[in-house]
């Protein structure tokens, strides 16, 4: 880790903390940039698993529901400070995350990626039809921005937002660190070639299934994150289409880069916002940069930014 | 792991049968050639002893024990194989490929290294694996991603990947395949510089006959799934049976 | 209660009739081409379009407007094929994600033509119910049965008594092989793709009129479609034909267990378990190399 980055990344989120006092009342402008942290964080995740690992994951929003979720129930039904439902709330996705890929991850790639599908429209299909627990269809209300700490209250938009600021470059600051390790070489080396690896003495099973667990927790703190700032979770912020959105903003931002999912979550949210695109000329149009992408340009945005592939050493 | 003992070890695929009762035994370290026309189960006896497949009938005994380990855990004691398609991680440079199964391996430490410090273990191993770069004739490569490479230096960066775990058991599955005569010669002598630094049990599948007579000090024969004939290189090359198997 | 059984394995036969269609259509593109083609589900609810359509605004002959919706979807096929599939080829991880690209643009380029209400296709032969024993069956529900076993028919001669369908066949089992022997590995590619474009158009023709028209309508089939073939094995035509009325069958006697919101996820529960307990599909053979 070059001391030149985390100067960088230190001035940057100092700066995106600051916005909002330069800024003053841009309420829109902290809406967007809050709304692409909340994709991001979950891209991030995605990221970790199809982008370093080649575990292409199709059901990854899902895994996002269920922090949502546990959020939920955890301080609604249960009363339970927010602080302290967050990191049960993300251990609950990583759970989820593992036992779901300790089952799917001997598949062959078609197969894994069809259970991964098939996995996240089951656990949709229990959101939205388990009305006793999760409130069915119409969602679960009521969910309490967090509670205070010192004087941020988080119920205005500049407090929330500064809070995705916070939670956003921790959990980049989190990928970096796995990515730029051992860790990190060995998740390449793996999606090279695996057979390969396994026959350099390591368990890639274990590899994949922590990089799987990893990625379903980053994945439950963002979908934990954004129904608090939503106030209500509903299935379908957690459906097929949003685990497809997730691919997209990981693959158009960048697959294997560390700024691939930050960039796709900002292209995603900002430009149509921008444009006032409504959403089915949104998709059009992602779509087809999503087929664009795998056709033309392999690495996606960051990719033009970074012609070689950066070394993880 | 130097010693390897194959007992009446069968498997098939389907209706294919690839080994049919296939018994031979390595007993000390040396390097040893195994031959036999095309479909005689090479392959897929390396495979079982690597722990790839499962044995449907017999035993694979490396040094006494009886191993139904899975890959990883069989390269952790010592043992490291070259593949029939030469595989190498391509975007690694040539210097990365012989590091990798030099750094630590285990998840847990890793996983902790990350958010520690991070180790020295890389300079650690590189005097070495610039060594066997060297002697493989690829130094000048060293930070050049593998892809570049042509087949035959590709060949010789797999299997200097291999040696420089210093394996006690190295399965070589047709490592002069596609390799010009210049770099053969350059195979060899990286095979017998290992030998001699670090004694092990090799194994090697060649078809390439000069160069597999040249260097093994014993040849096994297989023949639709098991062995035919085991002999030194001149007894092998004057048997009957061995080559009616090869002609017939 | 045999009678309610009755009723949904009769219900699941049809259902099944048109999985079997999806699933074809994406065996014999997986088979032939190597290609997975997630939006492939797109392609069968744009042939539902494509046949109210025709039905609707062109001609009320429901045989014309299945033909007018096959050769409407036909040349979307073909640059599908020519322009994403082709060149992604041997890259699975890219050729999906591509598909799903795919699935977005289509899905939300008919939301942007068509808008988001379902459309009704009315037909005459889903008002006339024709008795069978003490039950009664809509005759569209035997027409959607009678025409999927046609095509299956038809796909089994076409593959096993023409040239053509040889060579089909041929470069399924090993395309290297069949560029040696002379087979132009380009045209059964592009044909093949047609083959399995006019299925997907089959399959939304056929599911229109059952049960609307509507954006999402090519989702549901393309999962049960996936379920079918991993069920009956990548690479075997009978498999997919088996797996697809399993599945119907299965998902329509579900319901009489549990409740119908659930239906979906049937299918998605036999995929998981299916491949948790056999890797490879029901039908499926281990390979040498298994990556």
């Amino acid at each position: 880790m070059k001391p030149r980055d985390v100067v960088v990344f230190a001035v940057v989120t100092m700066g995106l903390l600051l916005l909002p006092a330069f800024y003053g009342r841009a309420n829109y402008l902290l809406h967007i940039l809050v709304l692409s942290g909340l994709y991001a964080i979950p891209a991030i995740g995605l990221n970790l698993m199809l982008g370093y690992t080649g575990l292409v994951s199709l059901g990854h929003a899902a895994l996002a529901g269920i922090g949502a979720y546990a959020v939920a129930l955890l301080t609604v039904k249960a009363g339970l400070n927010f602080w302290l439902a967050l990191p049960l709330a993300a251990i609950a996705s990583a759970a989820v995350g593992a036992v779901i890929g300790a089952l799917c991850l001997r598949l062959r790639s078609h197969f894994f990626m069809i259970v991964t599908l098939a996995f996240g429209l089951i656990l949709h299909s229990v959101m939205n039809n388990w009305d006793s627990v999760t409130g069915g269809a119409a969602g679960f209300a009521g969910i309490p921005r967090p509670d205070p700490i010192g004087f941020a209250a988080f119920r205005s938009l500049p407090e929330f937002y500064r809070l995705t600021v916070v939670a956003t470059a921790a959990v980049f600051a989190v990928q970096a660190l796995l990515v730029r390790s051992q860790f990190g070489r060995v998740l390449d080396a793996i999606r090279q070639d695996e057979i390969l690896t396994a026959f350099k003495g390591i368990d890639t099973t274990a590899y994949k299934l922590a990089a799987f667990a990893i990625g379903s927790g980053i994945a439950g703190l963002g979908g934990a994150l954004e129904v608090s700032y939503l106030r209500v979770a509903a299935p379908s912020s957690f459906d097929m289409v949003e685990s497809i959105n997730l691919v997209l903003i990981v693959v158009v931002g960048g697959a294997g880069t560390l700024l691939g999912p930050i960039l796709g979550a900002l292209v995603f949210v900002g430009v149509p916002e921008y444009l006032r695109l409504a959403s089915e000329y949104r998709l059009v149009i992602f779509g087809a940069l999503l087929v664009a992408v795998t056709l033309f340009a392999r690495r996606g945005i960051a990719g033009l930014f970074a012609p070689r592939r950066a070394k993880t050493a | 792991m130097t010693t390897l003992d194959i007992r009446e070890v069968r498997k098939s695929f389907g209706g294919l049968q690839a080994l049919a009762g296939c018994t031979f035994a390595l007993d000390r370290p040396g390097i040893y050639g195994l031959i036999g026309p095309n479909g005689a189960g090479k392959t897929t006896l390396f495979d079982v002893i690597t722990g790839r497949q499962r044995p449907d009938h017999g035993h694979v005994l490396i040094a006494g024990s009886e191993r139904v380990l899975r890959p990883h855990v069989l390269a952790g004691l010592g043992m490291a194989r070259t593949f029939q398609e030469c595989r190498v991680f391509p975007e690694l440079t040539c210097l990365e490929n012989m590091l990798f199964a030099t750094q630590p391996k285990g998840l847990g430490r890793t996983l902790g290294q990350a958010f520690g410090r991070s180790a020295a273990h890389r300079r650690a191993h590189e005097a070495e694996a610039r060594h066997w770069l060297q002697l493989a004739t690829l130094e000048r490569y060293a930070d050049e991603p593998a892809s570049i490479l042509s087949f035959g230096q590709r060949r010789l960066l797999e299997i200097a990947a291999a040696l420089v775990t210093r394996p006690r058991l190295l399965l070589l599955d047709e490592p002069a395949a596609g390799v010009n005569p210049a770099l053969l010669a350059v195979l060899r002598d990286v095979l017998v510089a290992q030998q001699r630094a670090q004694p092990a049990v090799v194994l090697i599948i060649e078809h390439n006959m000069e160069f597999i007579m040249d260097i093994s000090e014993r040849i096994i024969v297989m023949h639709q799934g098991a062995v035919l004939e085991q002999g030194s290189p001149a007894a092998i090359q004057a048997s009957p049976r061995v080559i009616e198997a090869y002609l017939g | 209660m045999m009678l309610a059984l009755a009723e949904q394995v009769f219900n699941g036969v049809m259902l099944g009739a048109i999985y079997v269609l999806v699933a074809l259509g994406l065996m014999l593109v997986y088979g032939v081409l190597r290609v997975l083609n997630f939006a492939h589900g797109a392609l069968v609810m744009l042939g539902g379009y494509l046949c109210q359509f025709v039905f609707s605004h062109v001609i009320a002959s429901y045989p014309l407007a299945i033909a007018g919706s096959i050769v409407a979807l036909l040349p979307v096929g073909w640059v599908l094929e020519r322009g994403v599939f082709a060149p992604l080829r041997d890259d699975l991880q890219n050729q999906v994600i591509a598909s799903l690209g795919l699935v977005l643009v289509i899905e939300n380029l008919v939301l942007v033509v068509w808008g988001p209400a379902a459309l009704q296709f009315r037909l005459a032969t889903t008002q006339v119910l024709v008795p069978f024993g003490p039950l009664r069956f809509s005759l569209q529900q035997f027409l959607v049965i009678g025409a999927g076993l046609a095509c299956v028919a038809a796909l089994f001669a076409f593959l096993n008594f023409t040239k053509f369908g040889t060579a089909v066949r041929a470069t399924a089992q090993h395309p290297g092989a069949a560029l040696v022997v002379g087979i132009d590995v380009g045209r059964v590619h592009a044909v093949t793709f047609a083959i399995g474009t006019a299925l997907a158009a089959m399959a939304g023709s056929l599911l229109g009129p059952l049960f609307l028209v509507f954006p999402q309508m090519g989702d549901g089939p393309l999962l049960k479609g996936l379920a079918a073939i991993i069920l009956g094995g990548l690479g075997s035509v009978w498999g997919a034909v088996i797996g697809g009325f399993a599945i119907g069958i299965v998902e329509a006697v579900s319901t009489l267990v549990i409740p119908t919101d659930y239906r979906d996820a049937v299918a998605f529960i036999v995929i998981a378990g299916v491949l948790l307990l056999r890797p490879h599909g029901l039908f499926g053979r281990t390979t040498r190399y298994e990556a």
